[in-house]
């Protein structure tokens, strides 16, 4: 096989990805915005219970699975696709093929999350947590993704080089694994506690098979990308992505420990969850590794900063739930504010870090149009960066001592919500940094959409020469 | 190659008639560095270490938790299963000497009599000041172990609810503490109810299968 010249294939390949990829990010960060204005009034909903109360479409039980909804699928889905589609052509070293079914994908996929959220409005619910779509909705997301899995896997098919990089397996995977699971989750054969397990196995393998291999992809291309430099190792990339991909899928029964069901069944999602360091340290050396030395490099670019960040995320993240399927903390944390605090370190520090950081690097290589305002990008960064350690502090502190007074039987259940109040409202605050923060985002991304904003040269990667002579110029703050 | 010249967006890169995309090709050289590839640096030791680690760790925790990959829940293992299944035998003891009153008025009562044993007005009555419960003992333990329907008035307020029997998930120790607690808090006291008592009550009226009415308990 002959292996195309870098250069010509990476002009090819942004060319061609160009339209999917906005369509795709575009939507996604508007289905952001929305998911988190609808996240924000429900974690304010916690301090002033009352408030909004009286319309039944922004009642806590609405909006609290329509922020779930629109955030995942919405919002982190389609950026991911969006990254997907832009780095599977590059790493292919070829053009974007079946490019139309990847319009019809975006189409569907939004229509599924708009449809699916307004039914959730308006009390329509399938009522099992991460599956709350309706039967339309899910039926059109499917439809997305296997257009989407086709389009990407009939890339890949007409590759153009001899090995395929690590971040490729992962995408591959997801690509094949996401819509199994999707429609496996919802065949209509689950009754009682079988449906609590598979809606179970669902939601945990979503972080699986979906966000987990699209963030890691990510990292393992833009870390040794924008420094310049090989990823440290094949061999724990490949131990790695094993050992992710034997343990990961067992994990989703952890979240009924203490449930009515068989013993071992819970007994060996323990024991795959805690598996999970394996995996989970292998990455952790590649990406630490390969950053050694160069973290200087952190300064001037503002996609290594969050995806770095995420990459750290997802490190924290994983050992956190290793350690919180242990039947000893589950006792204490399962059923508290610890799990939701949880829950945004995964999907927001490591996946929503890590999507901001790929849009950072992608928009200026397919808009051909350079960030404008540097100084907001960094603003960006720390409301977002600040926001969420102290919305996931906050949940994390008060949620255990929410669950070592709730299994007080001397202490009245009114005080394990009293406990909350201040960590709550912390929490919001956090909330509101990280909402702050987006629109600024949205602001840029908006700027980058239609080409306005302050002209800014290419910056030069590695810009040695420029960084030397200038180092307050405004280009010193390189995009990339 | 180059076909990228239907595509408006790289206009401004691109001189006309060119085969070659020169300008793109500068562009791409400096703009980013080269497509990642991977090292071939060898894994720590040290991780080798926990693999193995963590994998017999794995091994202990299925053999000792694993339930015998059986169907049952709750089972931990063989000592655990025992003890475990028969905290709340009827009529056996528990496994610990002494039962605490109130973590089991707590678990169990609480949910409708409240932990401050006030009840909620119009559907679940008050403990605390009741005569039913702080009168002769024999009354409500009849009542825990078979439970109670129909109107009944409690400081001078009726109630018309049902109260299920708990006998068949209660030993005798815990309805014995869970009783003595009731009748010693929020005001309450009276004297305590021993275990043998229940247990004495639960064998004089095993066959019953129904609720009592508070009429049936007066009556006798």
């Amino acid at each position: 096989m002959s292996v195309r010249p870098e250069l010509t294939s990476r002009i090819e390949a942004d060319d061609s990805s160009v339209g999917p990829v906005l369509f795709f990010f575009a939507t996604g960060v508007a289905w952001l915005l929305i998911g988190s204005v609808f996240g924000l009034i429900v974690a304010f909903k916690f301090s002033f219970p009352e408030w909004l109360g009286d319309t039944p479409a922004l009642t806590f039980g609405r909006l609290r699975p329509a922020h779930l909804n629109t955030v995942i699928y919405g919002w982190a889905s389609l950026a991911l696709c969006g990254v997907f589609a832009w780095l599977a052509v590059r790493l292919c070293r070829t053009t974007l093929r079946w490019k139309g079914l990847l319009y019809v994908s975006a189409v569907f996929w939004n229509l599924g999350v708009l449809y699916g959220t307004i039914e959730l409005l308006r009390g329509n619910s399938a009522g099992q947590e991460w599956l709350e779509y309706p039967t339309w909705s899910w039926i059109m997301i499917t439809v997305a993704a296997v257009l989407f899995s086709l389009s990407i896997i009939k890339t890949f098919r007409e590759r153009d080089v001899d090995h395929i990089y690590i971040s490729l397996w992962y995408m591959m995977a997801a690509v094949i694994w996401f819509p199994l699971l999707w429609v496996l989750a919802h065949l209509p054969i689950y009754s009682g506690v079988t449906q609590a397990a598979s809606n179970w196995w669902y939601a945990h393998n979503a972080l699986t098979v979906w966000f987990t291999p699209a963030g890691l992809a990510a990292a393992y291309y833009f870390i040794p990308k924008v420094i310049g430099r090989p990823i440290h190792s094949y061999y724990l990339s490949l131990i790695g992505f094993w050992t992710f991909a034997l343990f990961y899928n067992w994990n989703g029964i952890h979240h009924l420990v203490g449930g009515p069901l068989p013993t071992w069944l819970i007994s060996v999602s323990v024991v795959a969850s805690v598996l999970m360091f394996i995996p989970v340290i292998a990455v952790a050396i590649n990406h630490h590794m390969t950053m050694v030395g160069h973290f200087g490099k952190l300064k001037s670019s503002p996609t290594l900063r969050f995806i770095v960040f995420g990459a750290i995320s997802y490190t924290a993240v994983s050992m956190q739930g290793s350690i919180e399927a242990i039947r000893a903390q589950s006792e204490i944390t399962h059923f508290t504010h610890y799990t939701i605090g949880h829950a945004h370190l995964g999907l927001y520090a490591f996946v929503t870090m890590i999507m901001f950081g790929s849009i950072y690097y992608i928009m200026p290589r397919i808009v051909k149009w350079e960030w404008p305002y540097p100084r907001l990008i960094k603003i960006h960064f720390w409301l977002v960066a600040l926001g969420v350690i102290l919305y996931f502090a906050a949940m994390t502190i008060g949620g255990v001592f929410q669950g070592l007074y709730m299994n007080d039987a001397a202490k009245p259940f009114i005080d394990s919500v009293e406990v909350t109040r201040p960590y709550l409202m912390a929490r919001s605050i956090g909330g509101s940094m990280m909402l702050l923060g987006q629109i600024v985002f949205i602001y840029l991304f908006s700027l980058m959409l239609f080409r306005k904003g302050a002209f800014r040269a290419m910056p030069p990667w590695g810009s040695k020469i420029a960084e030397a002579s200038h180092p307050d110029a405004p280009g010193a703050e390189v995009a990339s | 190659m180059g076909n990228g010249k239907k595509n408006d967006i790289q206009a401004p890169y691109r001189a006309e008639n060119e085969d070659v995309d020169i300008y793109g090709l500068h562009r791409q050289a400096l703009r980013e560095s080269p497509d990642p590839v991977e090292g071939l640096e060898r894994p720590p030791w040290w991780l080798w270490v926990i693999c193995i680690s963590l994998i017999f760790w794995a091994g202990f925790y299925i053999g000792r938790y694993g339930g015998k990959f059986g169907p049952e829940v709750h089972l931990l293992s063989e000592g655990e299963t025992v003890k475990q299944a028969s905290v709340s035998k009827p009529g056996e003891s528990p496994p610990v000497a002494a039962v605490d009153g109130a973590e089991v008025y707590n678990r169990v009562c609480a949910a409708c009599h409240q932990q401050n044993g006030q009840g909620v007005p119009g559907a679940f009555p008050p403990l605390a000041g009741s005569g039913l419960i702080a009168g002769d003992d024999k009354l409500p333990v009849k009542i825990v172990l078979h439970g109670l329907q129909g109107p009944v008035t409690v400081s001078g307020t009726t109630y018309n609810g049902v109260m299920p029997a708990w006998g068949g998930q209660m030993s005798d120790e815990e309805v014995a503490a869970a009783l003595t607690h009731a009748r010693s808090s929020w005001g309450n006291s009276a004297p305590e109810v021993s275990a043998e008592t229940v247990k004495q009550i639960r064998e004089e009226t095993s066959d019953r299968t129904t609720n009592w009415t508070i009429k049936e308990l007066e009556g006798e």
